[in-house]
């Protein structure tokens, strides 16, 4: 038996576990026993035993007393006493001056917590389509139309042939997928009808025809089914994960039938083929359902060119892929070649059509055009909230730089000793950074009980769907670590630099004062906080202002107390019948007390129109023609949504001859259409060159802004149309709304019985416009709040050190007469110049910034001289508020203390 | 009294601590342990109860010898304090009491 055999010896790895944790004083006798055990049983039952026994032994012995008692003990290397000695005086000086630790770590926290907030809207809100596989490299394909040289219409909706002969025409293109949006605009009702019990249906909404490579190209993730083929033969249907489980629960979906059924009397009875997996929040195209698209070439005998050969309706979405690094401005040139070739009628017709290639990544953010599958959002705000984002941070940054220089005078005797003692520059410089490194650990900490705190309501205030966790945040979790590295180095050095600077003699001999160039810095810091605070004051002010404005402004129809209800999805099969069906609802409605006015109706304010169109006077040339609004409604629309007729008359049933010729304009069509004065017109013909129809002007009412504020309100023609009907408007008394509801229902189950009964009210649905500018709003004066809140700690802070540093001041002008308010005046004048001069910094720059934004308005407020005015006063006020919960406590103070004090 | 509590274990490593007098370590321990009661026990269960016992006062230490097998390294002898002879008797004592206080013909079953 040799003990110089490696395999004789214990296994090392355990050997350097068990020193790692055990403590020193036991470590010899534990090791000494585990060896003897060890010689034991390699000798009795063989080595490879002891080598396990030791081991298993050494895990088992890993408890807590030997680890409690390493650290206890004080045989640590010089490293970690030098560390344990930095923790123990930066946690001395925290403790020292609780509310100046406090400030400060709230104040970074509080930055910290609204800069993270703010990232993780923007990161989601940047995140769009992000998901899809190369969405880098998938377009949609826009139309843009122009006649005679003018802007008609820019879509996001195409002819359905773009895409397939994209790919035969260009090899860069690579493949192709179209979805027909019908579910947004027809009232679509999906029926299970071969389950047990009642049918089960839905109305639905996100629901699109698709073509087979939708599937795959939009990467959407498949439960069951195969994403290739699901979508590729006719009557076939895939649906969403969660609406399988609505109609059948937790039976299998594939191969059940579902029946649609929608107001244009469409029929379709498809079998289930595939169920995909949610589709996440973070993209434009929402669909809960998809049918394919060969399933619609077959509704009637030029089906087949309507939806799939002709460049004829332009209804398609329409994405294609590319080539990856493919010059996108290069394929686009060949482009208007292309149109020439499938359609080349468009010269003759003076008109122009433009494909335009939209990264798909990009539409969520920037693209406004008709037809879009959902309301997009805004890259305004998210630049907006970006810049105060990093602001915010700044700021608390510059509040710890602040307060840390500030407090010099504080630290000075003990820089000065350590030096006596022989501490380096560097060790000085370290230590300090230590100080920062852990304040700012601590205000991470704290920042995330503040976030979890915010969250419930910043998800309701942001719109991010709550699902979206920032703590799954990857992105949020790299943008901290940047905060808090970079944070804590920038805010820790200079600092440092200046309190390690100190001259040992000077701080001991107490005659050390704060240099003058420190001074300088500070001041400039606070003039940076408060600009940043009157600016974004001046910014939330002027949001408001613009939001209360669209809101109140005149929108030349009444909103209020308008219920809406969209057409019944299931009627009457023939149009006779259905007619009635109209008919007969609206008139049972008008029988109901508080029900004031009823109308059916091609439209509803806040939703884009279906149809532009081009109308010219009778007298004007053919060929030039206005792009104008066209919609439909009967003889009570103008009136039950109170708009103002200005001259003529509006539609009446007393004129038998309405229905066929008259027509409505509104006063900005008049001078379109070739007449000065809005009488004049009246009894002119104008003829609607799309519909290849004209009409008689008997009525001309005031423009009125179909859309958003944002855009002009545009040019409209009404024609007479009693059953075009694709919404019901009903105004009711406010105080009967209930009631009328109640009656509502009943009318709709009595007429259009098998609807599901869905209604939405018209100043809702009209400013769900204004979405992503409320949200907007409210987190614009949130973080400007947060910002003034920060600002005002370092504040606190600032003006407690300079009383502090003026207590002997003070105590010689009291003793000579200084009133309490002189003693104030003095002491606050100070910060009321640093904070005007920075009101009038901030000025000019915020000026730019919200007029620009202002811009983006065709209808807008003035940026008022007032706002700035109040906002001057309100930081003026908050900062005095601030400091003076020092100020008067140090003039207060009685002369003899403070003299007494040093 | 909270502290001086004996568990089933610990009156085991006690009694086999003043058993063995001089000769009391870790490995001596376990093995008598080991061979009185035919269990299997790990080294770790006997180190940690030795420091509880020191700890609590039942036993005082010094170090010992060192030797080859144990790769140089010293032993920890225990020995037993006065207040762990008290606390065993006590706990003795209690014991007998009881049993002398169970009626005859429970015992005979």
């Amino acid at each position: 038996m040799s003990y110089n055999n490696e395999m004789f010896k214990p296994p090392k790895f355990a050997r350097w576990f068990l020193r790692r944790f055990c403590a020193e004083r036991w470590l010899e006798e534990i090791e000494g026993d585990l060896e003897e055990e060890f010689m034991l049983n390699a000798n009795e039952k063989g080595i490879g035993k002891a080598r396990r026994v030791y081991f298993w032994t050494v895990l088992k012995s890993f408890r807590f007393y030997l680890l409690a008692e390493k650290f206890k003990s004080g045989h640590n290397k010089n490293k970690s006493v030098m560390f344990s000695n930095y923790l123990k005086i930066t946690l001395r000086a925290l403790m020292k001056n609780k509310v100046y630790s406090l400030i400060n770590i709230s104040g970074l926290a509080i930055g910290i917590a609204g800069a993270l907030l703010i990232f993780h809207y923007v990161s989601y809100e940047t995140s769009y389509e992000k998901f899809i596989k190369d969405s880098e490299d998938i377009y949609r394909v826009s139309l843009q139309l122009e006649q005679n040289g003018e802007q008609v219409y820019h879509s996001a909706e195409n002819y359905p042939p773009a895409g397939p002969d994209m790919v035969n025409d260009f090899p860069e293109v690579i493949d192709w997928a179209h979805l027909y949006n019908m579910g947004s605009k027809n009232n679509v009702v999906i029926t299970y009808e071969e389950g047990q019990g009642q049918p089960v249906k839905f109305k639905h909404r996100k629901f699109l025809y698709a073509s087979a490579s939708v599937l795959p190209l939009l990467s959407v993730e498949m439960i069951s089914g195969d994403a290739e083929k699901a979508l590729s033969e006719p009557f076939t249907i895939v649906i969403s994960e969660s609406t399988a489980k609505k109609y059948f629960g937790d039976e299998p979906a594939m191969g059940k039938r579902l029946r649609l059924r929608d107001d244009d009397f469409n029929n379709e009875n498809c079998a289930v083929t595939g169920v995909f997996k949610d589709r996440p929040s973070n993209t434009h195209l929402k669909f809960d359902v998809l049918i394919s698209t060969p399933t619609i070439y077959g509704r009637y005998d030029r089906a087949m060119e309507r939806y799939k050969t002709g460049y004829v309706r332009k209804d398609f979405y329409t994405y294609i892929k590319v080539r990856p690094n493919t010059d996108i401005a290069a394929l686009e040139a060949k482009f208007p070649a292309m149109l020439d070739k499938y359609m080349p009628q468009l010269k003759d017709r003076n008109a122009k059509h433009t494909f335009h290639l939209q990264p798909i990544e990009d539409i969520h953010l920037t693209s406004k055009l008709a037809d879009e599958a959902e309301q997009n959002g805004n890259s305004e705000p998210i630049t907006f909230l970006s810049i105060i984002a990093v602001f915010i941070v700044i700021i608390a940054w510059v509040n710890y730089i602040n307060l840390a220089t500030s407090r010099s005078l504080d630290r000075a005797r003990e820089v000065g000793i350590r030096k006596v003692l022989g501490s380096l520059r560097g060790q000085l410089i370290r230590q300090f950074l230590f100080e920062s490194v852990t304040v700012n650990f601590f205000a991470i900490l704290l920042s995330f009980g503040i976030v979890a705190l915010a969250m419930p309501s910043f998800y309701q205030i942001s719109g991010i769907p709550e699902g979206v966790s920032i703590w799954s945040n990857q992105l949020m979790w790299i943008l901290l670590s940047v905060i808090f590295v970079f944070g804590s180095l920038v805010s820790g050095f200079y600092p440092a630099i200046v309190l390690s600077s100190f001259k040992p003699v000077s701080t001991l001999k107490g005659k050390f004062r704060n240099s003058g160039s420190g001074v300088f810095l500070r001041k400039g810091l606070v003039i940076f906080q408060f600009a940043t605070s009157a600016a974004l004051i001046v910014g939330t002010l002027t949001v408001s202002k613009q939001m209360n404005y669209m809101q109140s402004a005149d929108l030349g129809f009444d909103l209020e107390q308008t219920i809406v209800v969209e057409r019944a999805a299931i009627a009457d099969t023939t149009r006779g019948g259905r007619n009635r069906q109209i008919t007969t609802f609206q008139e049972q409605l008008r029988k109901q007390a508080g029900v004031v006015a009823v109308a059916s109706s091609g439209m509803v304010p806040g939703k884009k129109l279906r149809f532009q169109g081009d109308v010219r006077g009778y007298h004007q040339p053919q060929g030039e023609v206005h792009p104008m609004d066209i919609t439909g409604g009967d003889y009570d629309l103008i009136e039950t949504l109170g708009m103002k007729i200005i001259a003529g008359r509006n539609f009446s049933r007393d004129f038998p001859s309405d229905p066929d010729t008259s027509v409505l304009v509104t006063r900005s069509a008049v001078s379109l259409l070739g007449f000065e004065n809005p009488e004049d017109i009246i009894n002119k013909t104008v003829v609607l060159e799309s519909f290849g129809d004209a009409g008689i002007v008997v009525g001309v009412v005031e423009d009125y802004n179909h859309e958003s504020l944002r855009v002009k309100a545009a040019p409209s023609a009404f024609s007479l149309n009693p059953f075009w009907a694709e919404y019901f408007l009903i105004r009711v008394e406010e105080k009967s709304i209930p009631q009328a509801l109640e009656a509502i229902e009943m009318e709709w189950n009595a007429v259009f019985p098998g609807n599901p009964f869905d209604y939405f009210f018209l100043d809702e649905f009209y400013n769900y416009q204004y979405r992503s500018e409320q949200q907007f709003e409210s987190m614009f004066s949130i973080f400007s709040v947060l910002a003034i809140i920060i600002g005002c700690l370092g504040l606190f802070g600032l003006s407690a050190f300079t009383a502090m540093q003026k207590t002997k001041e003070i105590g010689v002008r009291k003793v000579l007469g200084a009133s309490v308010k002189g003693v104030f005046y003095m002491l606050s004048r100070e910060f009321m110049i640093l904070i005007l001069v920075a009101n009038i910094i901030a000025w000019p720059i915020i000026y730019f910034v919200m007029n620009s934004w202002l811009q983006g308005f065709e209808y807008r407020t003035s940026l008022d001289p007032l706002v700035f005015g109040i906002a001057l006063v309100i930081v003026l006020m908050v900062a005095l508020i601030t400091i003076s919960f020092q100020t008067i406590k140090s003039a207060k103070q009685n002369p003899v203390e403070a003299l007494r004090y040093e | 009294m909270k502290g001086t509590y004996l568990g089933e274990f610990e009156e085991l490593v006690l009694l086999t601590i003043a058993m063995l007098e001089d000769e009391g370590y870790g490995i001596s321990v376990k093995q008598e342990v080991e061979k009185r009661t035919n269990r299997t026990i790990n080294l770790s269960a006997i180190h940690s109860t030795l420091y509880r016992l020191e700890k609590k006062g039942f036993l005082n230490s010094r170090l010992g010898e060192a030797t080859k097998v144990r790769g140089g390294k010293r032993k920890r002898i225990f020995f037993i304090t006065p207040f762990g002879v008290k606390s065993l008797k006590e706990a003795k004592s209690l014991r007998e009491e009881i049993w002398n206080s169970i009626p005859g013909y429970v015992l005979q079953q």
